[in-house]
Parts: structure tokens; C-alpha cells; sequence
């Protein structure tokens, strides 16, 4: 049970306001990828144990999405992002 | 030793001190034909069998922690095999059938109790999909009937069935031969039984590294050393996703935080396992009298071994729907397991074709405690084999590359 | 035992004499008391028997930890609670309490008759019996399941209600003992909200037993506790028990509020109980500890007790345990309650294993000390008689030994003490690992989380001046203050266990679960060495107390027997909760009606009043039919039907989903979530819309209409309203976060009125004057703005049944006002308001889908004969479009979309039946999606999946339903009806 701190509404809310959008930043392949390529898109998951980045969205509120970088172990949130500041990264 | 009547009278008369050791405490040893990773039911049955079916073949489980400490000793230990489609039914009802006779077969009483499972439905949707599902339980030879409401009331009648609740009860399908067990029993019948067939269970063992090389496997590194190993089977659920990534590779698995809590004991209430999707929970009574109550996993992943509070609540809410008696009483103890989910809710028993010489039997998502002896006994054949038993066949890691699929969510539940 | 003359500060009140029924008998108690002090107060020592050998059982402990005395209160009614302990039920006028164990009762028990075979019945027996022959173990785990479990369960519903609150604070105080009070001052006079808990009636702690010894301990207790009394920033929750402490700082109290009332007294419009959720940015753990028993034979004897726990019932309710009472013990706390006894008028007999510890004091007073000494034996016939002592001496090598010529000591009570077990439960439970001291022969609080403080004896402190020194210290810190270090707690001088020579039967560590030392060793010898296996194996701390007397004393004996260290050996998880949770307090309010929240259209009031039944969809609840006078449903639907189909119907289409799509990449959007094309959909117009995941699955579908070139209006199904708007918005936020798009749910604003029938037309032309609803210029799947009945609308001339069709879509809050409007002007036409019943009839007879339904996850466009909605030449492939071309998606033989005709035409298939190819085949090839019996066409009909089904019109096939009939039908044309779509614009 954690609390997660809505970048865009800048408050701190309960986990039960958001809703968790999976494994962030998979790459999807282009239209003339292999099956196995297309097969590893869709259901393969990096799925690590401890800092994970995922995708949320605060589905009771502003309903946006953006990234959590957590530790599933501890539940320790180290960072939570918008996906632009990733862009703004890179 | 045989353990008996008899073995138990002598050791009443003497003190209890003729006990041998259930599976001798072993260190690994320099090389192993078969090794499996994880020592849980799973991993436990499959080195029976290998051990059991192969002989010759020299076989060690390594486990981490202490056998059973996984998923094997914290789930709510329902048994059944009422499953939809043909693939998986039929691996559940081969391992049914085994759980039928296991406790004469690893000589370790299991408690397997055949006390029938009930799972209600809620809506015309739950009702077709029951339906279709035991219809489908016929005509593959599993036991299964439709029950409807008025005839549940009859048979479990502390079970609400009214009209004026939010999710009345519709009816149910119930397969009589299904039931739970002992969960502990499990693991320690099944490393018993292997032992006696030389398996070297070796407990306090960390798989820290994958030795590969040209794409075949050649070893492991372990917190006690390295052990070469032709062949490996990693059977842990809840971390499949970190051993995998040992190997190079990624699963179609996500590993998720699932809740259990057990109530006080009581005298016997309730004789069978009622399940009900539609509210979120199951509940059976265990011999010892708790209420063992299951909820439903958390969305978001995690390897903490508990889950959020709130998940509990839905649950007990859900329970006192359907029993109202259960409102007072009282909650003893929860607990979480790591569960790692599939997308198409099957397992994957499967040789990884990146690797030659490496297996993984994972993905059982809530439900793999049932499966133990029957995935044990196929992942076995098939390590042993090193080809798929045609039950573990559908059940490769292929589909997700075909999208062979075996949809076992059944029905998604939509309606106009 | 017996009451004590007035004590300084007990905590009964003897104005208010309380009369009680314990096992059907009358007592009388104060109030103030507990079922235990009461019982104890009167002379009653058996309570219990024990879980598998039957054996007496009384009250061992003061508090929550007591293992023996479980009760049942007002049991057979709507108040029975099973398994409370005597020592958190506070007494009330009229309670009736019973032992919540004995077959058949506590004075005579059948377990107990089965002595002889005790000794068979060693840890884990049953996993070594019961297993030949197989058909027997049935009926051995029938009896096996009679003798286990302690209460009854409740019979009847529950009388009382639960509910919820939650709340933030700066600080929780957990504990309201000389620490948790000290740390709550500290932290509000520091500028912190404060919030206090504490499980007892009233708070104090321990201080009770202090005060008792030390006026100046109640001096400062009654200075704190005004000064917190009057504090702004404090608020106290008594008879409040913090169970669990999640990530976070999340924690999870349960407040009794009512249960302390008598029955007739209880206000029943408030909860019973409540479940806080305290948010606290500090928690400060002032939880205290438990004392722990010494192992010996028949420790479990009624008249063993926690050498506390006589302090305790001496000084808060003064009640005297025993009037010969021998004190032994460990560490030094055994001599403070010497002392106790005797102010009490007793000459107790103190024994202490170890050796030098100053009892001048008391030998002066002529009490029996003996130093070097242990208990090996406790001998009694229904209570302790007498005590068997023996030497002890003491090596490191060895540890302690105990010698084998036993003196007897007659005596009516064993106080016995064992060292202290701090309360690390609530640190332990997210994941924090507890460490053991060697001086305090304890394991303590990691507390390695942050924002969380401990203090107090949870801490080690053994004075109540340390504890609240430290608590003052810790209260400053969780409010941000600085704060001057105090000193290290003054830990109590404690030997090492003295575990019990192995073998020696009957020395219990787990009094509920009957688990002995010889168990212990019994798992060891068997390799259950792990403290897990070994808790597992012998069900050691399984029991309502969660171990919390025994574990501790299961792991040195472990310890002992494998020659390790007790920190090698570790303890087991700690998990919430920390004391048993009344199930109904979880679900608080949210039972019932309020389980799940109901969703109703705007025009549900007239639904009702027209009679009709309901349908759960989803949330949703959703008119199945009407019935008129005596009608079943199926003359219900048939009546319902054919006025569609000959007349005019109207249907509440209102839950379908909604999403408002707006923006320049609009068309978009849609193009790429939708498998058919959307480039040419001119505003005005509507398309069907069919969507699949990337698993080339089909996910929903349903309706959208172009309101403008930047503006859409999508419907989806009933059930998949938010997970679609979830699908769409996770796609454009991340993967096409260059879409200029924004999306909308707009499903509750909207409501829709469905005008179907071939006059339909002619309604709507009563009721709209500005929208020309010709044909020629209303076509099927376009849409008009206008105004209904003079509320602005939006027409869609679109079907779902396969008639000419309008949909009128107003503001919601018109909803009920046109629905009854269309009814009213209809009444010339005679129109029929239907449900979802009838629409799933009228959809079939069209062959139209169902998602979720004719759909499972496993079918594609072309699996449901929908290749007519795949567009594979869009510049960005729709999502799941790579997915279709997948060896196993796009093989032949695939289960296709189908209709089936049985061939006796009133034969109506169940829907889910499955279907074969030969009759004397199991081998399934698919199974019937919707079966009805259609009543215009007079005859039934189905849908079905069927493998290679589009390539088998024409086959015979056969269903082979539950009732083992083998019906024969044969595979045609989904659409049974109106093939040539004449019907679509109705009577023209």
C-alpha cells in the first residue's frame, strides 16, 4: 500500500486513486517484424525484481500517465516522471 | 522406513526416537545430470518423478530458502480440475488424478480431502460461461454438474442465496471430486519420496549465475558452490522473471503479490470450497477449523510478499455476502505470495529454445498448487525426454510466438 | 483466590456490582473487570481444554497473549463472537460467556479419556497415518475435523454493524503505556498532531503494576494523562488495537466501541467496531512486551501463570492468584512481584535459577528464597498442589543443567517468568527482521524503516522512568525536534533459557496447539529444521495468540536441540495481524447493497414502475424484461419481440459507453484503435467500429458518429465502458503522445432512448419537428441534431435489431422526462418497452455480436465472419493488425462464427452447450455462443463457434448438452432474419 505523488496534480494520493499501466518504455516493432519479435512485443516483460519503471495513471484524477520508478521489494518510490522529462533527458 | 500404523505405535512405545530424517540434509556435489531449481511442490514433484521415472539419472533441487517456502506453503490449497478448454483440463484432470492416489504413492499422508468445489455464478454471463465449461468438463471426462441456486441452499446452507443482495447467486457449477490438501504435506512427501530415490534436496541454496555456453547449458553458480548440470528445470514461481534473466531471456510473466488471510479455528461449518469471481474470494475450511480465505492479486507487480490492505477488505466484504454468519468472526492472520501471472492464465512447461538444456515450468498464476503432482510428472518427462510430454505440449512457450493461446480467463465478462 | 481489599489505585469499581453467566452458572463481578479477573475473582480456575490432548487449561496471562481462555460470548445469537479471550472482554451487566473449547465440555473432556494414546500422538502423526486404506480417510478426517477447532461459529447474522474512518496525524502513538504517553506528550507539546492508541479500556500500560508498587508512578501517570486529556493536539483511542503497520506508514486499528456495553444497552446506530486508517508521517512503536513462561513438565497446569500477570490482576483488580504462591523465574522481575505478594498477606516462595541477586528484604519478611534453583514440575489434579524443584548450575559450554533430586514445594499458584518478549509485531510487518540480544535474551525491533520510532520496554527498558524518558526522547524527534540522547535502557537481568532435558513429555511451549518440547525435538530428528518447517510440522505459534508466549521459548529449545545459536535460528514471519480482526470490520459499511456501487440510468424510476426485472450488467442494473400480468419471461420476451418486429418497441440503451472524442487527429485515433477504415466518415454519418488489442483479439465494438471532422462520439459495450477509455488512454498517452487528441468519458452524461419498430418513424415525427426523419433524407447510420419533445438531441438512426431504429440521445437528466414522453405519444402505436432479453433475441435473429458473449478473447474479426470490418491498407496498421497473420491466427480451422438450426425447431439450446461432430464423439468443436427461441421466426435458433465453421454451411453437427442428449442441428448463415435488410426503414 503506497502512496504515489501525482506529477501533474502535485499531490501525494493513495495508491488507490491510480491505476497501474504495466512495464513502461516497451518499443513497439514495425509491421514487418517476425512473429518472434511481434511475440516478445505483445507478452514478454523484463518483470525484475527491485527498481522496476513502470507506467501509471492517476485514473481518479487528472487522469494522466506517467512513470514510476519503484522498488518492488520495499516499495520504495525513487522518482515519479512525467514521460516528457524522459524525452527532455534523452 | 515405511511409515505406518505400526511405525507410529513403535515410536509412541519408544519415545519417539526412531524417526530417520524425512529427506537426509545433503551437500550439493560436484555435478548432477537433472537440476531443478526451486524446491516448492512443483520443482519437488518434478524431481520425483525424474528420480522416479529415469532412474539412473542423477537429480538435485536446489532451493533458496527452506522447501515449501514459496507459494507452495502460502496458498489456499484448492485442488480441482474443472478447467475450460481441452489443454488445460486435461493436464488438471492428469493431475488429479495423481493427487487421487499421492498419499499412498510418496507413503506421506497429503490430506487430500475430496470435499467438492463449488464456483457460483453471479450473472447470465457466469451462468452461460458455467455452462459451457462444465459441459465441456463432461464430454472430457471430468466430474461436474450445474447446481443451481435452490439446490446450493440445500447443500451448503449457511451459503446466502437470496435475491436482495448486490450479486445475487445464480447457481454454480461443482465438481465433487475436487477438494484441498494438506499444502505443507506436500512439499515434504514429495522431497521425501524423491529422496528415497537419491535425489540430493538441498535446501539454503541460491542460484546466483547461469553457466552458458554456445547456447547450452553447462551449470550454475550457487551460493554453495558451483554444480554442473547437463540439464536445468527451473521451477520458481514468483521469480521465474530473475532466473530467466540469468538465462539471457525474458518470460511472458508478470510476477504479482497475492493475499490469503485465515480466520480462527472453529468447529466444523463448512464442509466444501465455495469460489465465487464475481465477488472476489474462496473460502474452504481447513481440518484444523480456520476459514482459509483467498483474494484477489494486486494489479501492480511486486516481489514483497504482501499486498495492499485494501484488497483484504474487498474480500471479507465479499465473504459476508456470501455468509452472512461470517460477519463476526475473526480474522487470525494474512499473509502474501508472489505469483507470476501468464496472459493467457496457463502455465508454460516448456524447454527454452534459446538454450539448450534449459527448462521452465512457471507461470501458474494463482493456481499452480492443484497442478503440483501433474506438473511435476509431465515437466519431469519432459526434462527427462528432453521433448515435450504431450500434455505440456500445448502449453509451450511457442504459443506466444504462434499465439496459440489457451484462454483460460474464460469469458471476458461484457455485455451490451 | 479471592478479592483483595481496596488496592491504591485499582481500576474496579465496587459501587457497580456486574452479574455475569459463565457456563450457564451466575457470577458476580466489578465493573472494571475482565471475564478473567472476574472468573479469577471467583475461584475459577478452569476454563479451557486444550486442542489435542484435552487437557485443563486456565488463565495463564493479563493481556491479549493468553493463549488458554477462549471463550464464546453470547453465543446462538446475533452477538456471538467465537474464541475472545477472557482477558479482553470487559464485563458487562447480563454477558453470557462459555469455554469456547471441550468435547463435550471443559469438565469432562473425551480427548482427555485418550490419554493412554497421547503418546502416539506426536507432532505430525497424521502425516504418517490415516493414508491406507485410501476410502477411509474420509471418514478419519470427518472425526478428526470434530475434535480440532475451538468455538462454534456464529448461527445467525450478524446483529451489529461495522464501519470505516480515516484519518492523518502528524504522529501515532502506538501504546499508551510510560512511553507511548511520554512520546505523545512530547511529540503535541513539540506542535504535532497527535494520535494515541492503546488496547486496554484505559491507558497506562504496565504503569498500573508500577503504581502499585511506587506512588510516584501514578503521580506521573495522572499528570501525563491530564496533561494529554486537555491537549489540543492529542486525540486518544482506547480499546483500540493497532493490528498492522503497512508501507507507508499506513496503519490499521481496530476500535471496539460497543463491546463493552451490555447487549440491550448497544446503540444501534452506532458501529460495533471501527477500522482506522491512520495515515501518520511518524509512527513511535511503544507496544510494550509480553512476559514469557518457563518451560517444565505440566506447565500448562491451571495455577501456572505469568508472574506478571498476578502483579497485574493484584493491582488493577485486585484480585489475589493464590494464597501459596511460589514465584520462579530467570531474571529479576520474579522478586518486585515476591514483594507484591506479599502487601498481598501471602509468603510466597521465590526461586531463581541463578545465583546473588540481594533478596535481603525479603528473606527479613521470612519468605523462602531459593537461588540456584528451578521448577521441573508443576503436580496438581484439577490445579497446581504442589511444585518439584531442582539445583541448577550454570556453563557456557552447557548452558544451564538441571539437577535430578527434586524438592517438593506445595503451593496453590506458580508465578512464573521467563524473561520478556518485546512486541516487534508491528515493525516486523513490512519486512523489517528483528535481532536477538544476548543480554536481554530477546529479540528486538529492527526499526530500520524510516519515519518510525520504538520505545520503551518494546526498547528493553525494564523501569517505567526509562521507558518514559525514552519515550519523551523519540516523541521530540518524530515531531522534528531536537533532542538530547538518553540512556541506554536499563534491560532486566535475564539468564538464559532453561530448556527442559529433550524428551521429557508434556512441557508445553504452544499451550493452544498443545505443542511440547519433545515436538520440537521430534521435527529436528525428522530434518524440519528450519524454524519454518519446524512451526509448520508442529503447528508451534499457528494458534489466536500467534505464539506470542511460546514462540520465542519453541526457538531456544530448537536452538538447544541443534546446537545453535538462537539468532541462527531466527524467528518466523511476523504478519499482521497482530490480534484477531473481526471479518466484519474489513468490509465496514460495504456490505450489502453498498458491496459494490449500483448504477441505475435516468429512467429507472419508470422501470420500475412498469415492473420490470433486472438484470446485473456489470454495475450496471439493466431491464431484462417486462412482464405483464402473470407472464414468465419467455411469454414476456415473445410479446416483446414481435411488437419490434411488427409494431414499435423502445428501449433505455443508456449504459452503452461513451467516450467524446475531440481534437485535429480525431479520425485518427479512431483509424488506428478500430480494425476498419474511418478516412471517409463524413460528419452526420455513423460507422460500426470493431477493435481488437494487440493480440489481434476482438476487445469491444459498437458505434461512433462523425460530429464534426474534429469531433467523434464512440460508443463501446455496456461492460467495457472504462476499460476501453483505459485502453485509449494509455495509447495516446504513450505511444501517440503526438496525437492532437483529447478523449472524454461522457457515458452518465448522455441518456438514450431507442425507438425501434417499422413505425417508429411515426412517432418520431410526432415528437420532432425539425429534423425531416424521411428515409431519403434520415438514412440508416446517419445522425441529426434536433430537439425532442423540446430538449435538444442527437438522433441516430442506428440498430441493433435490424428495424428501423432512432436513438435519442438527450442530456441525462432529461432522460426519464423523453423516455416517458415516447411512452406517452406512443400509446397510439401500442409500443412496447423491452429489455435486455429481447434485444439479445432481436440482435441474434440478425446475427449481430456480442463481445463478450458470441467473443472470448480467442476470436479474431475474421474468426467472427467480420472480414468485412478489417482494413488492412491503412497508412497506421491498426492495433493487433500484426497479430492476425501469426502462424496459429491465421491457420484455417480456426473456431468461426456460425448459426446453427436444430432440427426440431422448438429444441432450444442452452447457451455453453458444447457441439461435435459425430454423435458418438466427445471431441468438442465448439460451442453455442446465444441460443433463443426466436419468436418471429417461430422456431429457435443459435450462434455458435464452431472450428472451420464458415467452411461447414450446410453440415449436420450435434450438441451434446448436460442432460446427455444428443441434439442434431445443422450449420448455416448467421443472420436468420431479413437477410435482405428490408426492413431497415420500416413502413415507408
Amino acid at each position: 500500500m503506497f502512496l504515489i505523488h501525482c506529477p501533474y496534480c502535485g499531490e501525494l494520493r493513495d495508491e488507490q486513486e491510480y491505476r497501474y499501466a504495466g512495464e513502461a518504455f516497451i518499443q513497439r516493432p514495425s509491421l514487418d517484424c517476425t512473429d518472434e519479435q511481434w511475440g516478445d512485443y505483445v507478452f514478454n516483460r523484463t518483470n525484475p525484481k527491485g527498481k522496476t519503471v513502470e507506467q501509471w495513471a492517476h485514473a481518479a484524477g487528472c487522469r494522466k500517465l506517467f512513470v514510476v520508478e519503484r522498488n518492488n521489494v520495499t516499495n520504495e518510490i525513487y522518482a515519479v516522471r512525467t514521460f516528457e522529462s524522459y524525452k527532455e533527458q534523452a | 522406513m515405511k511409515y505406518s500404523w505400526l511405525e507410529v505405535f513403535k515410536a509412541g512405545l519408544s519415545g519417539q526416537k526412531q524417526w530417520p530424517a524425512a529427506w537426509p540434509e545433503v551437500s550439493p556435489k560436484a555435478a548432477y545430470d537433472v537440476v531443478i531449481v526451486g524446491g516448492g511442490g512443483h520443482g519437488l514433484a518434478t524431481a520425483y518423478y525424474l528420480a522416479r521415472d529415469f532412474p539412473g539419472t542423477r537429480v538435485a533441487v536446489v532451493e533458496k530458502g527452506w522447501i515449501g517456502g514459496g507459494n507452495t506453503g502460502r496458498n489456499t490449497t484448492i485442488v480441482r480440475s474443472n478447467y475450460l478448454w481441452d489443454e488445460a483440463t486435461n493436464l488438471y484432470e492428469h493431475s488429479l488424478k495423481l493427487w487421487e492416489g499421492l498419499s499412498a504413492d510418496l507413503n506421506f499422508n497429503v490430506m487430500f480431502s475430496q470435499r467438492g468445489v463449488y464456483n457460483l455464478g453471479h450473472t447470465l454471463q457466469d451462468m452461460r460461461d458455467i455452462e459451457r465449461r462444465v459441459n465441456a468438463n463432461m464430454l472430457n471426462g471430468v466430474d461436474a454438474e450445474v447446481v443451481s441456486a435452490a439446490e446450493l441452499k440445500e447443500r451448503i446452507p449457511i451459503l446466502e442465496t437470496g435475491k436482495h443482495v448486490r450479486y445475487p447467486v445464480m447457481g454454480a457449477s461443482c465438481q465433487p471430486r475436487a477438494g484441498v490438501a494438506r499444502h505443507d504435506a506436500v512439499a515434504w512427501g514429495f522431497a521425501r519420496a524423491a529422496a528415497k530415490h537419491g535425489v540430493d534436496i538441498i535446501q539454503n541454496c541460491e542460484v546466483q549465475a547461469m553457466d552458458i555456453e554456445a547456447g547450452r547449458i553447462k551449470g550454475l553458480q550457487t551460493s554453495r558452490g558451483y554444480i554442473k548440470a547437463d540439464r536445468v528445470g527451473c521451477v520458481t514461481a514468483g521469480h521465474s522473471s530473475v532466473l530467466a534473466a540469468m538465462a539471457g531471456i525474458r518470460l511472458p510473466v508478470e510476477s504479482h503479490p497475492l493475499q490469503a488471510f485465515v480466520s480462527e479455528p472453529m468447529k466444523p461449518v463448512l464442509h466444501t470450497v465455495v469460489m465465487s469471481n464475481a465477488v472476489h474470494g474462496y473460502v474452504s475450511q481447513s481440518d484444523k477449523g480456520d476459514l482459509v480465505i483467498g483474494a484477489g492479486i494486486d494489479s501492480y507487480t511486486g516481489y514483497s510478499q504482501r499486498g495492499s490492505p485494501h484488497l483484504l477488505d474487498h474480500c471479507a466484504s465479499a465473504m459476508i455476502e456470501l455468509f452472512p454468519i461470517f460477519s463476526r468472526v475473526r480474522l487470525n492472520r494474512q499473509w502474501g505470495g508472489i505469483v507470476d501471472v501468464c496472459p493467457d492464465a496457463c502455465p508454460i512447461i516448456s524447454p527454452i529454445p534459446q538454450v539448450k538444456g534449459l527448462y521452465f515450468n512457471c507461470g501458474w498464476g494463482t493456481g499452480g498448487f492443484k497442478a503440483t503432482p501433474g506438473s511435476g510428472n509431465v515437466f519431469a518427462h519432459t526434462i527427462g525426454q528432453d521433448q515435450p510430454h504431450p500434455l505440456a505440449l500445448p502449453f509451450h512457450i511457442d504459443r506466444f510466438t504462434t499465439g496459440a493461446l489457451i484462454d483460460e480467463h474464460g469469458a471476458a465478462g461484457v455485455a451490451h | 483466590m479471592k478479592r483483595l481489599y481496596k488496592q491504591a489505585n485499582e481500576r474496579i469499581d465496587r459501587s457497580k456490582e456486574i452479574h455475569f453467566s459463565w457456563q450457564g452458572a451466575h457470577y458476580t463481578g466489578y465493573a472494571g473487570d475482565t471475564l478473567a479477573s472476574a472468573l479469577l475473582a471467583n475461584g475459577v480456575k478452569l476454563v479451557g481444554r486444550s486442542f489435542k490432548y484435552g487437557r485443563q487449561r486456565g488463565i495463564m496471562a493479563a493481556g491479549v497473549e493468553e493463549p488458554n481462555a477462549l471463550v464464546i460470548l453470547e453465543p446462538e445469537t446475533g452477538y456471538h463472537v467465537p474464541n475472545a479471550r477472557a482477558t479482553e472482554v470487559e464485563i458487562y451487566p447480563d454477558l453470557v460467556a462459555k469455554a469456547a473449547s471441550g468435547i463435550p465440555s471443559i469438565n469432562e473432556d473425551l480427548r482427555a479419556w485418550l490419554k493412554p494414546f497421547h503418546r502416539f500422538m506426536a507432532a505430525g502423526f497424521y502425516y504418517k497415518t490415516f493414508m491406507s486404506p485410501a476410502l477411509l480417510w474420509p471418514k478419519y478426517e470427518e472425526q478428526l475435523r470434530k475434535l480440532a477447532g475451538f468455538a462454534t461459529a456464529p448461527n445467525k447474522p450478524d446483529a451489529e454493524t461495522y464501519d470505516h474512518y480515516n484519518q492523518h496525524t502528524d504522529v501515532a502513538v502506538i501504546g499508551g503505556g510510560a512511553a507511548g504517553l511520554a512520546a505523545a506528550l512530547a511529540a503535541a507539546n513539540a506542535g504535532s498532531k497527535v494520535l494515541l492508541l492503546d488496547e486496554r479500556a484505559q491507558l497506562g500500560g504496565e504503569l498500573v503494576v508500577d503504581a502499585g508498587r511506587d506512588p510516584a508512578a501514578q503521580a506521573w501517570f495522572n499528570q501525563t494523562y491530564a496533561a494529554l486529556e486537555a491537549h489540543a493536539n492529542v486525540k486518544i483511542l482506547v480499546r483500540t488495537t493497532a493490528y498492522a503497520l503497512h508501507d507507508y506508514n499506513l496503519v490499521l486499528a481496530l476500535e471496539r466501541r460497543q463491546d463493552h456495553v451490555t447487549i440491550g444497552a448497544r446503540n444501534p446506530h452506532q458501529s460495533r467496531q471501527r477500522l482506522h486508517r491512520i495515515r501518520a508521517n511518524k509512527v513511535v512503536l511503544a507496544t510494550g512486551s509480553h512476559e514469557r513462561p518457563l518451560m517444565f513438565a505440566n506447565n500448562d497446569l491451571p495455577g501456572v501463570m505469568l508472574a506478571s500477570a498476578v502483579s497485574r490482576y493484584q493491582y488493577e483488580y485486585s484480585v489475589l492468584c493464590g494464597s501459596k504462591p511460589l514465584v520462579v523465574g530467570n531474571n529479576d522481575s520474579i522478586y518486585e512481584v515476591a514483594r507484591d505478594l506479599v502487601k498481598a498477606g501471602t509468603r510466597p516462595t521465590v526461586v531463581d535459577c541463578r545465583m546473588g541477586y540481594d533478596a535481603s528484604d525479603l528473606t527479613k519478611l521470612g519468605v523462602l528464597v531459593k537461588q540456584g534453583y528451578t521448577i521441573v514440575k508443576a503436580e496438581g489434579r484439577t490445579s497446581v498442589e504442589r511444585a518439584l524443584i531442582a539445583k541448577t548450575a550454570y556453563s557456557d559450554s552447557h548452558g544451564w543443567v538441571v539437577g535430578d533430586a527434586p524438592e517438593t514445594i506445595a503451593c496453590d499458584l506458580i508465578a512464573c517468568s521467563g524473561g520478556f518478549s518485546p512486541l516487534v509485531h508491528l515493525d516486523c510487518h513490512t519486512g523489517s527482521k528483528p535481532w536477538f540480544s544476548k543480554d536481554y535474551q530477546a529479540f528486538m525491533p529492527a526499526c530500520d524503516k524510516p519515519h518510525r520510532y520504538v520505545a520503551g520496554s518494546v526498547n528493553g527498558h525494564s523501569d517505567w522512568q526509562g521507558a518514559a524518558a525514552e519515550g519523551e526522547y523519540v516523541g521530540l524527534l518524530a515531531a522534528g525536534q531536537a533532542a538530547n540522547p538518553v540512556n541506554a535502557p536499563k534491560l532486566l537481568n535475564v539468564a538464559d533459557f532453561i530448556c527442559p532435558d529433550v524428551g521429557r513429555d508434556k512441557v508445553f511451549l504452544d499451550m493452544q496447539n498443545d505443542v511440547k518440547a519433545s515436538d520440537i525435538e521430534l521435527a529436528i530428528l525428522e530434518n524440519y529444521r528450519s524454524i519454518e518447517h519446524i512451526k509448520r510440522y508442529t503447528a508451534l505459534g499457528f494458534g489466536t495468540d500467534q505464539g506470542k508466549t511460546g514462540n520465542v521459548n519453541g526457538i531456544a529449545v530448537a536452538a538447544k536441540v541443534m546446537n545453535l545459536p538462537i539468532e541462527a535460528v531466527g524467528t518466523t514471519t511476523f504478519r499482521p495481524m497482530y490480534t484477531p480482526v473481526t471479518m466484519g470490520v474489513l468490509a465496514g459499511s460495504e456490505i450489502g447493497l453498498h458491496s459494490d456501487p449500483q448504477r441505475f440510468t435516468p429512467m429507472q424510476a419508470s422501470h420500475r414502475a412498469k415492473g420490470a426485472e433486472f438484470e446485473v450488467v456489470g454495475q450496471w442494473m439493466r431491464p431484462w424484461y417486462f412482464p405483464q400480468g402473470s407472464e414468465d419471461m419467455h411469454q414476456a420476451v415473445a410479446r416483446e419481440c414481435l411488437a419490434v418486429r411488427n409494431n414499435l418497441g423502445m428501449m433505455d440503451a443508456s449504459t452503452l459507453g461513451k467516450i467524446d472524442i475531440q481534437g485535429p487527429d480525431a479520425r485518427e485515433l479512431l483509424a488506428r484503435v478500430y480494425t476498419n477504415a474511418w478516412a471517409k466518415l463524413a460528419p452526420g454519418k455513423c460507422r460500426y467500429g470493431l477493435m481488437c488489442d494487440e493480440t489481434g483479439m476482438i476487445i469491444d465494438d459498437g458505434v461512433t458518429a462523425c460530429i464534426s471532422d474534429t469531433h467523434f462520439l464512440m460508443t463501446t459495450t455496456t461492460g467495457g465502458a472504462a476499460r476501453i477509455y483505459n485502453h485509449l488512454e494509455t495509447w495516446l498517452q504513450t505511444e501517440w503522445p503526438d496525437l492532437k487528441v483529447y478523449i472524454t468519458s461522457v457515458t452518465d452524461h448522455w441518456s438514450t432512448t431507442a425507438v425501434v419498430g417499422p413505425k417508429a418513424r411515426r412517432l418520431m415525427e410526432k415528437l420532432c419537428k425539425d429534423v425531416d426523419c424521411s428515409a431519403a433524407n434520415f438514412p440508416f447510420m446517419d445522425w441529426r441534431e434536433g430537439t425532442v419533445c423540446g430538449v435538444p438531441a442527437r438522433i441516430m438512426r442506428i440498430s441493433f435489431s435490424g428495424e428501423l431504429s432512432y436513438e435519442i440521445n438527450v442530456q441525462a437528466n432529461y432522460g426519464r422526462f423523453i423516455w416517458e414522453s415516447v411512452m406517452e405519444a406512443g400509446k397510439e402505436f401500442n409500443i412496447t418497452p423491452y429489455g435486455t432479453e429481447s434485444m439479445h433475441v432481436l440482435r441474434a435473429e440478425k446475427g449481430y455480436v456480442i463481445v463478450g458473449q458470441d467473443t472470448d478473447g480467442s476470436i479474431t474479426p475474421y474468426d467472427a465472419n467480420m472480414a468485412w470490418a478489417v482494413s488492412l491498407n491503412k497508412p497506421y496498421p491498426f492495433l493487433g493488425q500484426r497479430a492476425l497473420t501469426r502462424s496459429d491466427t491465421a491457420r484455417p480451422g480456426r473456431k468461426q462464427l456460425v448459426g446453427l438450426l436444430t432440427d426440431d425447431p422448438h429444441k432450444v439450446l442452452n447457451e455453453g452447450c458444447q457441439l461435435v461432430a459425430e454423435i458418438g464423439s466427445k471431441a468438442m468443436i465448439g460451442h453455442v455462443t446465444s441460443s433463443y427461441f426466436s419468436p418471429v421466426l417461430g422456431r429457435s435458433i443459435a450462434m455458435a463457434v464452431v472450428k472451420g465453421g464458415l467452411d461447414l454451411m450446410g453440415t449436420k453437427i450435434y450438441a451434446k448438452p448436460l442432460s446427455y442428449e444428443v441434439i442434431p442441428l445443422t450449420i448455416v448463415d448467421s443472420v436468420f432474419y431479413d437477410q435482405g435488410k428490408e426492413k431497415i426503414d420500416g413502413e415507408i
